[in-house]
């Protein structure tokens, strides 16, 4: 059972990254806004940066240790690392990239099989899509049979449409590998399909670390909230009626939660917990908000749609079935069991 | 008032070329071509192009094989007094060549600042065919420098970092990114040191005089010639402008010649999935 365990502290512009990390056979997204030190790690772990301090293991293998001046040369870690823009060497064919690290012919072979760019093999990187460079870019880095994978921001150089085709062979490809994979991306549904656990750095600092389930079912602030993709509505929490939290709005009105928590909250409800009707409904939802529609935003057979506050997402049928226009009034609903609290500073 | 702009455009334009293109034409007819060549026999000519060749093709290996891993460094380490280096690097390239050559004897002459330490070990420099390529290097290497340098900042930093993490080492980093990737901005870089290597002539008058089958190079000879055999000279010159436009082209080729199958890869990317 492989495991890496690292522990860093290196300064950044701004502030220092402090991060303690263990990662087994898994893959851990690490997630944040840009500047966080996302890839500070990464380079720290392939070897390319020297932290002021820290130390990295993996398996009993001390890579850095600075208190006792080990650190091992990035060609010497076997560490995987796809580049963000992928770094394919341009005055290469694909398969001399692919070749680059290791001296086994039929791993080359098998890996250009594998990744179905053999017909690729003569060609130029520049000479092929974004989709493929990226398939050339992961198979080069596992022709070395790497201990562990370091994933910059994989998905961030393809176009819309190829994203979803390439995160779901990534998908494919890492469920298949039993090594210790760190991802890194500021894309929540990208950390949501592709890792098991998700850590939110942010100003360095590991925010929250957790299954995706977790994040989405308790974020820790609002930082984590809004990253997951939730609506966030400040206010002050106040014990209410029926056992209830009373959240008293920043912008006016009041919203209902379970959650039993007082003083400065955002509450935070995700679009996809929030009902639409034109009509104040008669189920369990204790909280409307009732107001003209901001936008509607197509995204297939979903729509999101701007009520007041909040961004609510239903399917593109129900959209239609209740003839949602923009600038049409309409009550946005949602369970107190939905709205969730994060205590703010 | 337009037509009259115009015209004084193009007058200034013909004005121009013909002044840069005459001298160069007169070396050419003033003399017809056939006594041209023969003068070219003569054992003043002869003597000077086997000194230039070797004196700068001598010159030219030293440059390029201490330069290019000077220039890898320069190029990729980040140190204090980085821009000064870069600056000293530079300073030969204007420096007035008379300077050069006093310099090059205040160092290296007999009475020098290392002429004491060489005599000691029975090295004379100063006046020899040595002298001759140092201060070929002298003034023409930081040509090759200069342009070495920007070549390797140009290759990008993370295809470097992407062969660390593929198992390649610091040496065959160099050798199989690193240079391929600066080649050509170091072919450039040496047709244009080479050029100012085979013009070279105040430093070399200087330091290493012009003794006919010693240190007298086709520029010396020019000079040497031009009131002894005014063909002869002509003929020499008419050698050393042929010599300076195939490196012109050299230069002008190299970088695009390199480029061109890499260059643009979204353009060719798109261009292959349409």
């Amino acid at each position: 059972m492989a495991t890496l365990t690292a522990e860093l502290s290196h300064p950044l512009r701004s502030f220092a990254l402090e991060l303690s990390l263990e990662v087994g056979a898994e893959t851990l997204a690490l997630v944040g806004p840009s500047g966080a030190g996302k890839s500070t790690v990464l380079r720290a772990l392939a070897g390319l940066l020297r932290p002021a301090r820290g130390r990295i293991v993996l398996d009993g293998d001390v890579w850095l240790d600075r208190s006792r001046g080990v650190d091992v040369p990035p060609e010497l870690r076997s560490v995987g690392l796809l580049f963000q823009d992928y770094a394919l060497f341009p005055h290469m064919s694909v398969r001399a990239n692919v070749a680059y690290g290791t001296r086994e012919l039929r791993t080359v072979d098998e890996l250009l099989e594998r990744f179905a760019i053999g017909h690729l093999a003569r060609a130029r990187p520049g000479e092929i899509s974004g989709g493929e460079r990226q398939r050339v870019a992961v198979a080069r880095a596992l022709a070395r049979s790497p201990r562990v994978l370091l994933l910059d921001e994989p998905l961030a150089a393809l176009d819309a449409h190829t994203r979803a085709t390439v995160r779901g062979e990534l998908h494919e490809l890492l469920a298949g590998l039993e090594l210790p994979v760190i991802l890194v991306t500021h894309d929540f549904e990208d950390a949501l399909t592709l890792a098991d656990r998700v850590g939110v750095l942010v100003d360095g600092r590991l925010r929250q670390l957790g299954t995706p389930g977790e994040l989405v079912a308790a974020p820790a602030d609002p930082f984590v909230a809004r990253f997951t993709g939730a609506n966030l509505v400040p206010g002050v929490a106040v014990a209410g009626a029926d056992g209830l939290t009373e959240i008293i709005l920043d912008a006016g009105g009041s919203m209902w939660s379970t959650e039993i928590l007082t003083g400065p909250v955002a509450l935070t409800v995700y679009p996809w917990e929030i009902a639409l009707s034109r009509e104040v409904p008669s189920d369990s939802a204790v909280n409307h908000v009732r107001a003209p529609i901001g936008r509607i935003t197509a995204l297939g057979n979903r729509a999101r749609v701007t009520v007041g506050p909040l961004v609510a997402e239903v399917t593109a049928a129900s959209v239609e079935r209740l003839a949602l226009a923009e600038g049409e009034p309409v009550v946005a609903s949602f369970k107190a069991t939905a709205a969730r609290l994060v205590p703010l500073a | 008032m337009r037509h009259g702009f115009t015209a004084l455009l193009w007058a200034a334009t013909v004005l121009a070329l013909s002044f840069l293109v005459v001298p160069v034409a007169a070396i050419f007819l003033r003399v017809p071509p056939g006594e041209l060549v023969s003068a070219l026999g003569s054992s003043v000519a002869r003597d000077a192009l086997r000194v230039t060749l070797v004196t700068t093709l001598v010159a030219q290996v030293a440059i390029l094989l201490v330069g290019t891993p000077a220039a890898y460094v320069i190029a990729t380490r980040r140190f204090r007094g980085r821009t000064l280096l870069v600056t000293l690097v530079e300073l030969p390239l204007v420096l007035p060549p008379a300077v050069a050559g006093i310099g090059l004897l205040a160092a290296f002459g007999r009475f020098g600042l290392l002429g004491g330490t060489l005599s000691a070990f029975g090295l004379e420099i100063a006046f020899t065919r040595i002298a001759v390529v140092l201060a070929i290097v002298f003034v023409a290497g930081p040509f090759f420098l200069r342009t070495a340098i920007a070549a390797f900042e140009a290759v990008d930093t993370t295809l470097v970092d992407a062969s660390r993490t593929l198992g390649a080492g610091p040496a065959r980093t160099f050798a199989r990114i690193a240079l391929p990737l600066a080649a050509g901005g170091l072919g450039a870089g040496a047709a244009l040191s080479f050029a100012r290597g085979l013009g070279e002539f105040g430093a070399t008058i200087m330091f290493a005089g012009s003794l006919q089958g010693v240190t007298q190079t086709l520029s010396l000879a020019v000079y040497e010639q031009f009131d002894v055999d005014f063909d002869t000279a002509l003929a020499i010159g008419a050698e050393l402008v042929l010599a300076s436009a195939v490196l012109l082209l050299a230069v002008k080729l190299i970088p695009s010649w390199r480029r061109s199958p890499q260059s643009f890869p979204t353009l060719s990317a798109r261009s292959l999935s349409s």
